[in-house]
């Protein structure tokens, strides 16, 4: 409360006897006043209601705090948006509170009005009720992208990025802005910024998406992609770093291929090389010893040995261009990287991305990128790791790599857990060169404070080893909870979360069998028939045991898709559950299509697969297929049954399986 | 003495006619010219009055606050309709996608050659309005306006920042004002260097802007287009979207004035209370600006040298000379 007249002040300061009314008045009833101003009815000088908020942007660089002015006005702006947050879905108070955000985007002075911004953050979805066109949520995280403090917000702007289902169509702009104004990591501040870029990407990525799902008109999300690349990129300007980025977005995904060089023209990307000629396909018969042997020449440094691998990549991506068959030159692009690492890190990181670049699929590009970074960036390195084993889980490579890497970044205790977990899991003996030292705690809170992947990856493996350890499994479980407990507080968006979150929600009291797993997921999912499902979370409860009955033995995992696809059908409601079955049979479908090329006919699994098709068309799998699916999962419920228990006992046959005989044996 | 004029807007409530009278006697400089625009206005059509009716708008008011809380009410729902949900329409458009400004029942197009070019003043967006490299754009903005050895990638910058623009806070139905460019154009020589350093502030007493008192130096920026880049409308035979303003069509704003129902452009009180006729000013649809529209970046920082009662005095003795409406406002300005 001011105990002065502020006038006298700004009557100096503007050298002025008269002040304009509205500041008179403000100097009595500065809350009123601001009220007023913001709800458009006080117009400073005629000027529209939105220039009127522009205008006291003015007056803020005029008066500062002289008289108190920016003090009395922060606190009004601050009560405001708290008096006028929950009633947002009235039409004039959320147009006052739209402009209240723009105000204080605009002010970063606001200190007391930011800290409210950061305050109900959770409560931001409150602000989704107001009525269509004032973008109420997107003038907030605008304003909250400049109210930023620390760098706890980062993943909000990655989920934004991804520009959820409720989300306006132009909400990635501000999570551009957020990650801009968030604070850099320290190897990035005042240098290019990775992560601006790579959540730039995302958005390009996600309106693609919106376009092809159809909820956008493709003129307008191309025009909102070139703004936001051509902008971003003149703010954070470094062409390796940005066709790194788009690079990393362009793995796999045809979809997205064309948006992507089309909106990033301007960093030309390498095209993709072609033969001159059309005919005489190269033989590639004697290129796996061609490989191996220029890859130990590498590693020796033996002269003329780069030159030889860059012939024969070149050969072998023409092949791959051609044939569409680029396993070739992934193999030699990560055996080179591998190669080089030591001497030349950087040769094998840009081998080892481009390996990733033609099949994302195949986990040695991944493997020998950690391999490349873990001498530079053992962080950075340790984090891809963490990525590299949730993407390819049943990897023992992955796994390997991940605890040469934990070695290198000094996580000695992480690292052990891994090697007993590699043990257990593959029964392979694993002994890696980390020495038996303490954890470098400077390292693990520069990891642990900084990656929800991280936090995640360990509480993955943590929860896993609760299943297969008989080495107090209760114990493991509470520290996944008590590290999923870490990411909720810290990263409470992060995408990962509710997932892990699931699968840590059932207790564990059952041993590490398939049956039992089995059994527990068939449970939920019949209690779940036709029940609504309202949420995410809610989905992944009811996914999460199907999934921890493949974590169990890798062998159920076709009855752990076909069991996951069913209960999504098998629930009601929400476009979520279709996305979700559709996930799971298209997994069953790669599976299955991946069977047939090692083992093609005859097999138990063949034949599974061929009465599982008979039954559920596992082709053309789309939208407009899920009611088909529906109806087909709803008819046939006792023949997938049998087909479900077939797969997780394949050599008791369906015939003498009885559910409750083999609980009670177990 | 009550205030009379051929507007339609106090005839549809007795309270409200008897309210904008209030106002009169009341005598306050800010209030007085909305009133008497209110009694005067003949561009307002009987449909669209009866619509502000039936918004609340037109009743028995407390007083003008109460009276421009209703009016910016109905200006949401039917003329600055926010439009977030979608780039806002442009090309030819549906009269679904317009602000009741331009819908036939308003009755007030008008029509210029293709070829005339238009001047717009705007202020140089802020951050909230282009969140992502602000800066950069403001820089670029500049040097394409200065129109000198343009850097190209500038054009790229300013292209992007502009469809931000578009499609942010800015991104509403409201009617942009605009100007004639051959009634300004002895202000500007072939390059900034020539031009007359304080067009800014003659632009903005010139078109009546209300940018005054200035607490700070206010950096505009000047856009100038051809009428034939206009969005049309179908109900319109592909005609651009031009009308001549109305008090239903912007903010209740002491230096706006009506014109007569037989004038085909609206007229800007001049602020230096100067010159032979007042400058044309026009309303179009919402469109799609380019770098190339980008004329001029200045400085508005001086106050404007005559007061606003005496600009509209002598703005209604021009109006009454260029419309050979002798009568005209004489019920209301006297």
């Amino acid at each position: 409360m001011m105990n002065h007249d502020p006038t006298e002040a700004w009557r100096q300061l503007l050298d002025t006897g008269r002040l304009p009314a509205w500041l008179e008045g403000f100097s009595h009833d500065p809350y009123g006043i601001t009220a007023r101003i913001l709800a458009g009815d006080m117009l400073l000088g005629g000027l529209s209601p939105d220039e009127s908020v522009d205008s006291l942007v003015d007056w803020i660089s005029v008066l500062g705090d002289v008289g108190g002015f920016v003090s009395l006005l922060d606190q009004s702006v601050a009560r405001l948006v708290a008096d006028a947050w929950g009633v947002a879905g009235d039409a004039d108070r959320a147009v006052a509170l739209g402009r209240a955000f723009d105000l204080i985007a605009e002010s970063p002075q606001l200190e007391s009005a930011g800290a409210k911004l950061r305050d109900a953050v959770s409560e931001r979805a409150t602000l989704d009720l107001a009525p269509a066109g004032i973008d109420l949520l997107g003038r907030y995280l605008n304003a909250l992208a400049v109210h930023q403090t620390d760098r706890q917000l980062i993943p909000l702007w990655h989920t934004l990025a991804e520009l959820p289902t409720g989300t306006i169509w132009h909400a990635g702009r501000y999570a551009v802005r957020g990650m801009e104004v968030a604070p850099a990591l320290p190897p990035e501040d005042g240098a290019f910024r990775h992560e601006v870029a790579q959540v730039a990407v995302e958005v390009v990525r996600s309106l693609t998406r919106k376009v092809v799902e159809g909820e956008l008109d493709s003129t307008a999300a191309h025009d909102e992609q070139r703004a936001i690349a051509q902008l971003c990129f003149s703010s954070n300007p470094g062409d390796q770093g940005w066709r790194q980025a788009v690079g990393d977005s362009l793995l796999g995904d045809a979809m997205y291929e064309d948006s992507l060089r089309d909106v990033f023209a301007f960093l030309r990307l390498p095209a993709l090389p072609t033969l001159e000629s059309s005919s005489d396909l190269p033989d590639p018969g004697g290129w796996a010893r061609e490989a191996k042997a220029i890859a130990a020449d590498l590693l020796a440094g033996a002269a003329g040995a780069f030159t030889r691998a860059q012939k024969l990549l070149a050969t072998q991506r023409a092949y791959a261009v051609r044939t569409g068959q680029p396993s070739y030159v992934v193999l030699s692009l990560s055996n080179f990287a591998g190669a080089v690492r030591g001497h030349d890190p950087g040769v094998a990181e840009s081998w080892s991305r481009e390996a990733i670049w033609w099949q994302p699929s195949e986990a040695s590009g991944w493997t020998a990128l950690v391999g490349a970074i873990a001498l530079g960036e053992p962080v950075r390195a340790v984090e891809l790791a963490w990525s590299a084993t949730a993407r390819f889980p049943e990897n023992v490579n992955a796994w390997t790599v991940l605890a040469r890497a934990l070695g290198r970044a000094k996580l000695f205790d992480t690292a052990s857990l891994i090697e007993r977990y590699i043990q257990r899991r593959f029964d392979e003996s694993a002994s890696f060169p980390m020495g038996d030292g303490k954890d470098d705690p400077a390292s693990r809170a520069q990891l642990l404070d900084n990656s929800p992947t991280a936090l995640l990856g360990e509480a993955r493996v943590r929860r896993r080893e609760s299943y297969v350890s008989t080495d107090a499994p209760a114990t493991r479980l509470s520290q996944a909870r008590d590290l999923i407990a870490r990411v909720k507080q810290q990263w409470p968006e992060h995408r990962a979360l509710n997932g892990e979150a699931a699968l840590c929600g059932v207790p564990n009291d059952l041993a590490g069998d398939a049956v039992n797993g089995y059994l527990e997921a068939r449970e939920l999912r019949e209690s779940r028939r036709g029940t609504r499902i309202r949420s995410d979370t809610e989905i992944d409860a009811l996914v999460a045991p199907w999934k921890r009955l493949r974590e169990r033995d890798v062998a159920a995992t076709p009855a752990s898709l076909l069991g996951r696809g069913r209960a999504c059908l098998a629930a009601v409601d929400g476009d979520g559950l279709d996305a979700e079955a559709l996930h799971a049979f298209s997994r069953l479908a790669s599976w299955g299509a991946g069977h047939r090329r090692s083992y093609p006919t005859n097999t138990f699994e063949s034949n599974w697969l061929e009465r599982v098709d008979s039954v559920i068309d596992l082709t053309d799998l789309g939208a407009t297929k899920i009611q088909w699916l529906r109806a087909a999962e709803a008819i046939n419920r006792a023949t997938l049954d049998e087909l479900e228990e077939d797969a997780v006992v394949p050599i008791e046959r369906s015939a003498e399986f009885d559910p409750s005989a083999a609980a009670a044996a177990i | 003495v009550a205030i009379t004029g051929n507007g339609v807007l106090p005839t549809l409530d007795a309270g409200f006619a008897g309210f904008l009278d209030s106002v009169q006697q009341a005598d306050k400089a800010d209030d007085v010219p909305k009133a008497r625009n209110a009694v005067l206005d003949e561009r307002v059509t009987l449909a669209r009055a009866t619509v502000y009716a039936q918004h609340g708008a037109a009743v028995a008011h407390g007083n003008v606050d109460t009276w421009a809380k209703e009016h910016n009410s109905y200006l949401n729902a039917h003329v600055a309709v926010p439009w977030a949900n979608a780039p806002s329409p442009h090309g030819q458009i549906s009269p679904d996608e317009v602000a009741s400004t331009f819908r036939p029942d308003a009755g007030n197009e008008t029509r210029l050659s293709g070829t005339y070019m238009l001047v717009r003043i705007i202020r140089m967006p802020r951050a909230v309005d282009i969140p992502i490299n602000h800066r950069g754009f403001t820089d670029a903005v500049r040097r394409v306006a200065g129109g000198v050895d343009t850097d190209p990638a500038d054009g790229t910058i300013v292209e992007a920042g502009l469809r931000l623009l578009d499609s942010g806070r800015a991104n509403t139905l409201a009617p942009r004002w605009v100007g004639l460019w051959m009634e300004v154009r002895e202000l500007f020589g072939d390059n900034p260097d020539e031009d007359d350093p304080s067009w800014p502030n003659r632009l903005r007493d010139r078109f009546g802007l209300p940018y005054l008192p200035v607490p700070s130096p206010l950096e505009i920026l000047l856009l100038r287009y051809r009428v034939r880049e206009l969005p049309t409308g179908a109900w319109r035979r592909g005609q651009p979207l031009l009308t001549v303003p109305s008090l239903l069509d912007g903010w209740l704003c002491e230096q706006f004035c009506p014109v007569p129902e037989n004038e085909t452009a609206g007229r800007a009180v001049n602020l230096e209370a100067y010159g032979d006729a007042p400058n044309r000013e026009y309303l179009h649809a919402p469109m799609r600006h380019r770098p190339e529209h980008v004329y001029r970046v200045g400085t508005i920082d001086e106050d404007p040298k005559c007061d606003l009662l005496k600009a509209r005095k002598v703005h209604i003795e021009k109006l009454r000379a260029v419309t050979q409406r002798a009568d005209y406002a004489i019920g209301t300005d006297g």
